[in-house]
């Protein structure tokens, strides 16, 4: 292939020849003005960061705190992963996800584990970002494109975890106006954004916490100092006098995460009752001794479900449809079961249930066995939660009951009167109340 | 490898072996895998007692001279590696320091600061793979999720803690320093840091916004607002026995 530059006519060639020259030369003296320009500045940011650095002569921020915190915050981190994953996929389950029947409490657990491990990742959290926030002042800010990497990573881990825990709380105390989103959804996702980030930061900092462990809390300095420290030739700072030592401040992060868990733990765990000050529930507090999470007004029914001709439409994919009245309802056999009701906010309560075991209504108009059911409210069909489908293995276990009554009384109309559902093991918006169609699929 | 030095040209000339600029027995090791040059600096004097149980220091010294002395002590403790590269000083931040826990010791310390090891590579992929899922499922669940509202409290909280919440804190923190009496220091901290865990969980709950009419009695059934006075109460009184304890035992000291 010839050269397209030999073929070139000389003036030209030379033209082009200067015009690199000169575009080289700009290109120089432009990187000469910029470098005049930033180069203050950058010794400027150094000798700031140097000098806020040995303000922070707090023992409190050095790497052992920071490792013991992190350690804590990255146990309840993945607690509340786990817990919440199967709290998301039980309230949102896909074709392939099916709590189990058994045991009963089994999501009761999950949940109320996921919200108290997350209360008390409040105080665990702030610290954290308390003991480090002098790294914010690190110079240079980083190192190399995997510093980079890394660091970057701490914007969706910070974040993300204030969000998980501001929103978290918001929505335990039904603080719906700062979320413009849909709860569940958008924690669910971020949730995921802060794990990954969460991987990325233990990854990166598992050997210096093995190390600040491993030398304990007399021996590691605080961070930004020691930098600093190290870059001047000079040793770290005094300690301050008095205040608290590193282990008298890990315990009294770890204590005010035990305040909170005494105080709103009684939601769920029923010793601890009496001391739920700061629980969003209380549950023997509500109609019938149990709370309610959303009441006949909201929902809209409190003329449909109190009608004396209501009925009960039993259809779908069934040899003999058929309806049923209150009453015809009320002379079916009835079996009673011990059932805790879950919300998702993460209160829970055991109460007695006495109704009509689905296993034997489904039996009763010709459902084939291990049928999958949808069951729907007297709510308008638009509404979130107004129906839930009920899979094979719950609707075949015999504690699944079309509810009539509660701890011995005709359900109240907050509770679903006149018929609810309520089944071993699930959450508690797809305990469906108001029922007024069950549906074989 | 613990902590790394200042390169040497910001050392100055390293002092000869058991010069009187030395106060402690000294010995220099080369590091096997570092450059040549490269020693590890030992004061076995201070390393056997850097910071004694029971010391001033360690007992919240109230005497700055004890403590500097002290605080200099666990500084010349600290076994100081003195590389050839300033890059070194990075290599701890930034985990390259896992290629030493895998066994793996690269050839020079250059070399350990651009070559990250596996396990963080590792991590840092796979980190970023679960970051972008997390992402996409926000975006692919748009109308729940709405992004853009997620993105903006991720950033304002993020500038809420590290603009406001954690100089506030400092500033509190600073100001019980210098007005209060050493003795009190303790039982106030510990006294506002749960105050606070409590104050800022209780918020919404105190503000009520959840309640309605509408939802029934059992929603919010409290009066938080008294409840959370009854638990700060409970906190400081813990805090005044506390202080109680700890001026009898200043009191021990200096009567």
């Amino acid at each position: 292939v010839p050269d397209a530059r030999a073929e070139m006519p000389p003036r030209l060639r030379a033209r082009r020849h200067g015009l690199s020259v000169e575009l080289k030369r700009r290109v120089g003296a432009g990187r000469a003005r910029v470098t005049t320009v930033t180069a203050p500045m950058a010794d400027l940011a150094e000798h700031a960061a140097d000098r806020l650095g040995r303000r922070f002569r707090s023992p409190l921020h050095d790497e052992w705190v920071a490792s013991v915190l992190g350690i804590s915050l990255g146990l309840a981190f993945t607690i509340c992963f786990l817990t919440g994953l199967v709290d998301y996929l039980a309230q949102h389950p896909p074709y392939w996800f099916h709590l189990p029947v058994r045991p009963v409490n089994f999501y009761r657990v999950t949940q109320g584990t996921h919200v108290i491990t997350g209360i008390a990742t409040i105080p665990l959290l702030l610290a954290k970002l308390w003991t480090v926030w002098p790294k914010l002042f690190s110079w240079p800010p980083v190192h190399n494109p995997a510093h980079a990497l890394e660091r970057l990573s701490l914007i969706p881990l910070v974040g993300g975890s204030l969000f998980l825990l501001f929103t978290g709380v918001a929505n335990i105390a039904y603080w719906y106006s700062p979320m413009p989103f849909f709860f569940p959804t958008a924690h669910f996702w971020t949730a995921w954004v802060v794990v990954g980030a969460l991987v990325i930061h233990i990854g990166s900092k598992s050997v210096v916490a093995r190390s600040a462990l491993a030398r304990g809390p007399a021996e590691t300095g605080s961070p930004i100092q020691s930098i600093a420290a190290d870059r001047a030739g000079a040793p770290p700072a005094p300690r301050l006098r008095g205040g608290l030592s590193r282990r008298g401040f890990v315990a009294t992060v770890m204590g005010s995460g035990a305040v909170l868990i005494l105080t709103v733990a009684g939601e769920t765990v029923a010793p601890l009752r009496r001391l739920a000050l700061l629980a969003p529930r209380n549950p023997v507090v509500g109609p019938q001794s149990l709370p309610v999470n959303q009441s006949a007004i909201e929902a809209g029914v409190t003329t449909s479900a109190l009608d004396p001709t209501f009925q009960l439409e039993v259809t779908g994919n069934c040899r003999y449809p058929r309806t049923f009245t209150l009453t015809e309802l009320r002379l079916l056999p009835q079996r009673a079961a011990g059932l805790p009701i879950t919300c998702v906010e993460g209160w829970s309560a055991a109460a007695s249930w006495r109704g009509i075991s689905l296993p034997w209504l489904l039996n009763l108009v010709g459902a084939r066995p291990q049928a999958a059911v949808r069951v729907e409210s007297l709510e308008s069909s638009d509404r979130l939660y107004s129906s839930s489908v009920i899979d094979p293995q719950h609707a075949a276990d015999p504690d699944t009951l079309l509810a009539l009554e509660l701890n011995g009384a005709p359900l109240d109309l907050d509770h679903g009167y006149p018929l609810r559902l309520i089944a071993p093991d699930r959450p508690g918006v797809l305990q469906t109340k108001w029922v007024s169609k069950v549906v074989v699929l | 490898v613990t902590d790394l030095g200042p390169p040497p040209d910001e050392l100055g000339p390293e002092p000869e072996k058991g010069s009187p600029e030395k106060r402690s027995q000294e010995t220099s090791v080369p590091l096997t895998g570092w450059p040549e040059n490269s020693v590890i600096h030992e004061s076995h004097e201070s390393a056997t007692d850097p910071l004694p149980q029971g010391s001033a220091m360690a007992n919240g010294a109230t005497d700055a001279d004890d403590a500097t002395d002290l605080a200099s002590r666990a500084a010349a403790a600290t076994s100081t590696v003195v590389p050839t590269e300033r890059a070194a000083a990075a290599d701890v931040e930034s985990g390259t320091t896992l290629l030493v826990a895998l066994g793996s010791k690269p050839s020079t310390v250059v070399e350990r600061a651009q070559n990250p090891g596996p396990l963080f590579w590792l991590t840092l992929t796979a980190g970023w793979a679960v970051i972008v899922f997390g992402v996409h499922g926000l975006i692919s669940n748009w109308s729940g999720s709405n992004p853009p509202a997620v993105l903006r409290t991720v950033i304002g909280l993020n500038v809420v803690n590290d603009a406001l919440v954690v100089p506030l804190v400092l500033g509190v923190a600073a100001t019980c320093r210098r007005l209060l009496r050493a003795w009190l220091i303790v039982p106030v901290d510990v006294g506002l840091i749960m105050t606070a865990v409590v104050v800022l969980y209780s918020y919404p709950l105190v503000g009520g916004w959840g309640k309605s009419s509408r939802a029934g009695s059992s929603r919010l059934p409290w009066n938080y607002a008294h409840n959370v006075g009854v638990v700060i109460a409970v906190i400081w009184a813990v805090c005044a026995l506390l202080a109680l304890w700890r001026w009898k035992q200043a009191r021990a000291i200096h009567p």
